[in-house]
């Protein structure tokens, strides 16, 4: 069912399943799609904490990685670093568009009575607080705090995933993570924080 | 209590559901024969280079039509000529020449 294409490690292989895309095989961008989709998807929904938004992400990345099979440099980059890329640039896109319209403080509080209730919410609610809260900041600075500790990429990935320098990274993720604090700090209780 | 809202954000995995992966597989099959020439679009399929140019300078399917339309009636006339094109025929050239395309022999014998 997935075809006779097989490569020794995990960045060959994506470029021989796109070298076979741009080839006209269908089922290679199937493949591909079944390998990254899920990850991005993830990214995606923790940046925005919302599925639908999340949802057109991924798909316009991978509707761009359709675009850029043909033209794909072997050897370049790694197809999941491009993907981390282009799914936090897509964020941050829609996330300064939300910072227009949404103030930090209209997220909506648990109102069911029942504890699981109560607590899926609550977690609802912080997950779309910590996204408010990243539309926040400047677009670099957001993107290199997400890769750093939502995502857990180390500080190099996170620099060829920018396109910059260690250090650069460094500096913006310390920023990025006080200012996150910052805007945070006023809403611990709201959020359900009672202690630290 | 930042690290806390990071950790969660860290566990929370979403997967992609029938919907979306099909999406995907909708642009992907939309942008193949774009970019590779091949299978979705029958109009580009199987032409490439020449073929492609001859194509195009007849002028594509419409082209073609004009040119099929011309041919049959070509070859309408060729076997039925209308009255009148014969002499005119003799009168232009000077001379006609009629080539039976079907035997006047009874091939089969079916006349006895």
């Amino acid at each position: 069912m997935d075809g006779p294409i097989q490569a020794g490690d995990d960045m060959s292989l994506d470029e021989s399943l796109l070298a076979a895309y741009a080839a006209g095989d269908l089922s290679a961008a199937r493949r591909l799609t079944a390998r990254h989709a899920p990850r991005a998807l993830s990214q995606a929904r923790r940046m925005l904490a919302d599925t639908a938004e999340a949802e057109d992400v991924v798909q316009e990345a991978m509707l761009r990685l359709w675009k850029q099979a043909p033209d794909w440099r072997p050897g370049e980059a790694k197809l999941s670093t491009w993907l981390y890329r282009v799914v936090a640039n897509l964020c941050t896109d829609r996330l300064r568009i939300r910072r227009r319209g949404v103030a930090l403080d209209e997220v909506a509080e648990p109102e069911d009575g029942r504890p699981s209730a109560a607590s899926a919410m609550q977690h609802s609610a912080r997950m779309r607080a910590l996204s408010d809260a990243l539309a926040q900041l400047p677009a670099r600075q957001a993107q290199a705090v997400a890769l750093r500790h939502i995502e857990g990429l180390g500080n190099p990935e996170i620099a060829a995933v920018m396109d910059i320098g260690v250090e650069a990274v460094e500096s913006l993720t310390a920023r990025g993570k006080r200012a996150l604090a910052a805007l945070l700090a006023g809403r611990k209780d709201e959020l359900g924080f009672t202690d630290d | 209590m930042l690290g806390s809202v990071f950790a969660e954000a860290r566990r929370e995995n979403q997967t992609p559901s029938d919907a979306l992966m099909a999406r995907i597989m909708a642009d992907a099959a939309a942008e193949l024969p774009r970019r590779a020439g091949v299978a979705g679009d029958p109009s580009a399929a199987g032409r490439t280079g020449i073929a492609s140019t001859i194509w195009a300078l007849l002028g594509g399917w419409a082209g073609a039509g004009g040119l099929a339309a011309a041919t049959v009636a070509g070859l309408w006339i060729g076997v039925a000529p209308p009255a009148g094109l014969t002499d005119l025929a003799a009168g232009v050239l000077g001379e006609t020449i009629t080539v039976a395309l079907v035997p006047d022999d009874d091939l089969l014998g079916v006349d006895g």
